[in-house]
């Protein structure tokens, strides 16, 4: 509930609020605090030193030359004189926190004859119609992944993927942009088979392309342009999908959990990389991976930013239930106010305590819950 | 001035150990990761706001071999420095 609202302006009393909370200190010195840090860091940017700090980001002054202007009310000719101005430089780690929901995108590099103005034409022309879209929420954050997926990526979607239908098209993606790149290649690499990764990759997406050579042919344009389509596709959502900022909270959820999957999928293929050898062995590897999926063990690390009531947020969507995560690693914590960073936390499956974000009672108990561990 | 030196001198500002300062802006750190991952916007008075802003997807050419690449959407965080503090700058 609380994530619904969502862009709100946070002002300086509620930061007071927050940083008390956080670390458990009292609103006066939190206000004494934020004060005394802002008005040091303000007089050293005035003095002109560089201030950085860990885990934020760097505040330094740079030179702006004088430049010519107009004013836009008169018309008159106006200098703006040389000056400095401010630039904050965020630290990989938050900026890496923030873009958390985009961060299994990667750079795609395009083919040649990819036309930038059919690009926009088509991406006008999705836009409405992704509009209509909205009961299929979940489905069309999924589809949105392939559109700037590597091969390797789609690859593990395909195996994490629950929806029958976004995983047809995702490999007919992959076909489409492997096969398409380097198709003698790929036929040779999988009957060579080797052992190492990137070789079981070219296996792997070689034997559907072994399968469906003689449809591959036949349809290559359609295929082509299929492909081109669902990556329009998927940009046309993208887009919609920042508009409606209030259901962007539940969804940055997905992301997140899916990611967490992915990691252990990954580990599983990598296991059963050997076995990827026939067509027959394909079939097995696209099954078992699933398997043991659900009977895999979520970790997560505890960093610097990313205490237990922010993996309790990430992987339950509310931060009370950190007490679940604590009660599940009480071996490896002692105090869950000062968990050393690094350290290695089992995530409990949401079933186990019966987490529920969207249950206040469940929300209760683990509030309970807390106040009993930070008292004894 | 680095995070040390920081710490030190607001420690002595306020008359705190260097500890519970460390702890204090480490807090500040995880609060506004936390709601700027929420999209919400921080306003400092006196000193600027933070705010995520979103990056749309864009297409790049390389200069030196001409491949394009499609550059996926992200999240950043900006800083925007506030009136009172760009004049005390100028």
């Amino acid at each position: 509930m609380l994530k619904l609202n969502m862009n709100k302006k946070i002002t300086f009393p509620d930061l007071i609020n927050l940083v008390a909370v956080a670390t458990d200190s009292s609103k006066r010195i939190s206000e004494v605090f934020l004060k005394e840090l802002f008005a040091t860091i303000a007089k050293e940017l005035a003095d002109g030193e560089t201030v950085s700090i860990n885990g934020l980001g760097s505040f330094s002054l740079t030179d702006v030359n004088s430049r010519k202007s107009i004013n836009v009310n008169t018309g008159e000719e106006i200098e703006i004189p040389s000056h400095r101005k401010v630039i904050f430089t965020p630290d990989k780690s938050i900026s890496e926190l923030i873009n958390a929901p985009f961060a299994e995108f990667e750079s795609v590099i395009l083919d040649d004859d990819f036309n930038e103005d059919a690009f926009e034409q088509d991406d006008e022309q999705n836009a409405p119609q992704s509009e209509k879209e909205e009961v299929g929420e979940e489905v069309v954050i999924k589809e949105e992944k392939p559109l700037v997926l590597p091969p390797p990526f789609t690859k593990k979607i395909v195996k994490t993927e629950p929806e029958p239908q976004p995983q047809e098209e995702t490999q007919n993606s992959e076909e489409g942009t492997i096969s398409d790149k380097q198709p003698a290649e790929q036929v040779v690499a999988s009957e060579l088979s080797n052992d190492s990764e990137a070789n079981n990759d070219n296996s792997y997406a070689s034997d559907f392309f072994d399968e469906e050579k003689s449809f591959w042919e036949e349809y290559k344009t359609l295929i082509l342009s299929l492909i081109i389509f669902i990556v329009l596709f998927g940009a046309g959502i993208a887009g919609w999908y920042f508009y409606c900022a209030n259901k962007f909270a539940v969804e940055t959820m997905l992301p997140n959990q899916a990611k967490s999957e992915i990691v252990a999928a990954d580990s599983v293929i990598t296991a059963n990389a050997d076995s990827i050898k026939t067509t027959l062995a394909n079939d097995s590897v696209k099954q078992e991976p699933v398997k043991s999926l659900t009977k895999s063990v979520i970790t997560d690390t505890v960093t610097r930013t990313m205490f237990l009531t922010k993996l309790s947020r990430k992987h339950y969507g509310d931060y009370h239930f950190w007490v679940y995560i604590y009660e599940e690693n009480k071996d490896k914590i002692s105090n869950p106010n000062a968990v050393a960073p690094g350290t290695v936390v089992v995530i409990p499956d949401a079933s186990k305590y019966g987490i529920d974000k969207n249950n206040p009672v469940s929300i209760a108990k683990a509030q309970q819950k807390a106040e009993k561990i930070l008292g004894k | 001035m680095n995070n040390k030196k920081l710490v030190e001198i607001i420690a002595k500002k306020i008359g705190r150990n260097k500890t519970d300062v460390q702890k204090l802006l480490d807090g500040l750190v995880t609060v506004l990761g936390d709601e700027l991952s929420k999209l919400n916007t921080i306003v400092v008075p006196g000193f600027g706001s933070f705010e995520a802003k979103k990056k749309n997807e864009r297409i790049v050419t390389n200069p030196s071999n001409g491949k394009r690449m499609l550059i996926p959407p992200k999240i950043s965080m900006s800083y925007k420095v506030s009136n009172v503090l760009k004049n005390k700058i100028k």
